[in-house]
């Protein structure tokens, strides 16, 4: 156990004299790194935030808007409230009374005068409605049930800017995925790179170690410890980039925000999703090293 | 005690021997010297006692082990116990002397109080305690030779093999490494070692001609 111990401890050493050793090439090789990883992080958290209902973009999704009949009682209203309430394919709703319609109306700047003029409210009762399957055909659907409630006069859906929304979240989705397997791609690239280079650089140690009758598992640890390191730090450095690129961004959405009456703001990763961020990093640098070993394995193995 | 009972070793699909027939007995803490032109068996034979090739036919004993018979993890263990001198020797060029030596403690995961300790000897007893900080690099083919060999002797081994170590040395050159090898043999460690002619030499010392694989005089000189 404590022969082990030793073995551990000074693979650590050899390692850490590695990383000191071109202290410059390693700080680029982490810059890189920690750059891969906080775009392919990022890209992951935006997709995330786009796709999950709290931070939806909503002023591109459809909205469904229901028409109710002048003369419809208050119980008939309630009662399309209540099927509204109780389908699974609403996500939620608003309902806008005829007084609340006119008043917005007449809230609206040029309108005051005209409206003043008349002697009943024209305007029916209305419930807008986000539908949970923002596809066409599952806006559709809900579109034909609601038109067949009793005391609907007309439902109203823009199914032209569903089709033309779908089209381009399917295009932005593929766009997004092709980048996000292209960075991962990279990443790998870039780990299995490390590992090559390293033993490049370090094989002389290597080759007389294993000259001296050294296991190859002892052989492999240093290497295994400089990719572990090397993983750490690199999402420590990722964590650093996306927390600074986030508040950057997040500073300028109240712009973006005022302009299309949004509330939208990138969760910024507290220190779990940091720690996470270096665990995952560490763990993939250290496989990916190690199929560089087996790869390299011996290759110019010394008799 | 090690002991080669009627071994044969075939290279490659011509089965042309190199080894042939060989038996021979290396009692503990003798030097021994396997003389011979290329080609006659030497390095077949070292790498045999090492345990990195196993016999073709015939039978390597060790202290009554036979090494063929020997697991992978039984045969790890067995090298730890023999120190092997290639040619030419493998160092780390850009570390220095004493970092050399050390490597293999280091790699077995012996404490370095130990480790200072054993590393002392060994270059005391190779000359090689000038030369402490010197970069590996930087040093002759004879004090390469007895910085693999004090690396060698560091992890205290039953048996010591070289491979030609007095290759391209000069005759005061040689009589420095065999001053160490012979400083090893009376340590109690078994030394066995190549060379094309027998060298230089001040006590008697076993000599193990070979010849196209065969032994052809095993005779103390």
């Amino acid at each position: 156990m404590k022969t082990w111990l030793y073995q551990h401890l000074y693979a650590q050493r050899q390692s850490r004299r590695w990383f000191w050793g071109s202290p410059l090439r390693e700080l680029v090789r982490l810059l890189v790194l920690g750059m891969l990883l906080a775009a392919f992080t990022g890209l992951s958290l935006l997709a995330d935030d786009f796709t999950q209902p709290p931070g939806e973009v909503i002023w591109l999704e459809p909205t469904i808007v229901v028409f109710m009949k002048p003369e419809a009682s208050e119980p008939e209203v309630r009662a399309v409230w209540d099927t509204l309430a109780a389908r699974s394919e609403v996500r939620t709703f608003r309902y806008v009374s005829r007084d609340d319609a006119l008043k917005e109306l007449q809230s609206a700047p040029g309108l005051q005068g005209a409206l003043s003029n008349l002697k009943d409210n024209p305007l029916p009762a209305t419930f807008v409605i986000r539908a949970r399957d923002t596809t066409p055909a599952g806006l559709t659907a809900l579109k034909r049930f609601l038109e067949a409630q009793k005391q609907v006069d007309r439902v109203q859906l823009d199914e032209s800017w569903a089709k033309r929304r779908e089209t381009l979240l399917d295009s932005l989705w593929g766009a997004a995925k092709d980048v996000w397997a292209f960075l991962g791609t990279l990443l790998v690239v870039l780990l299995f790179d490390n590992t090559v280079s390293l033993w490049q650089r370090e094989r002389e140690e290597a080759l007389v170690a294993r000259s001296l009758g050294a296991t190859p598992r002892q052989v492999r640890r240093p290497f295994l410890y400089h990719a572990l390191a090397q993983g750490i730090l690199g999402g420590t450095m990722a964590g650093a980039l996306l927390w600074w690129s986030i508040h950057v961004l997040n500073d300028m959405m109240p712009i973006v925000n005022a302009l299309f009456h949004l509330s939208w703001n990138i969760p910024i990763p507290g220190v779990r999703g940091v720690v996470g961020l270096m665990v995952i990093s560490g763990l993939a640098n250290v496989l990916v090293g190690r199929l560089a070993l087996i790869y390299l394995q011996w290759q110019q193995e010394p008799e | 005690m090690i002991v080669l009972d009627a071994v044969d070793k075939v290279y490659g699909q011509d089965r042309k021997p190199a080894l042939d027939q060989v038996s021979l007995t290396f009692p503990d803490g003798e030097m021994t010297c396997l003389s011979g032109p290329a080609g006659a068996g030497k390095t077949t034979l070292l790498r045999l006692l090492a345990g990195m090739e196993t016999p073709s036919r015939g039978t390597v004993t060790f202290n009554g082990q036979d090494i063929s018979r020997l697991s992978g993890t039984a045969r790890k263990g067995l090298r730890q116990h023999v120190g092997w001198v290639s040619r030419p020797p493998f160092l780390v060029s850009y570390w220095n002397v004493e970092a050399n030596v050390a490597y293999p403690l280091r790699l077995s995961g012996v404490p370095e109080s130990i480790i200072t300790q054993r590393v002392r000897t060994a270059m005391q007893r190779t000359g090689l305690d000038t030369l402490r900080t010197r970069r590996a690099g930087t040093l002759t083919i004879s004090e390469r030779q007895r910085l693999a060999l004090a690396r060698a002797f560091v992890n205290r081994p039953g048996l010591l093999l070289a491979d030609d170590p007095f290759f391209s040395l000069d005759d005061t050159e040689s009589a420095r490494l065999m001053e160490a090898l012979q400083l090893f043999s009376l340590a109690g460690i078994t030394v066995i070692f190549s060379a094309s002619t027998a060298p230089f030499r001040v006590h008697p010392m076993r000599e193990v001609r070979l010849q196209k694989g065969r032994v052809q005089q095993d005779a103390v000189t």
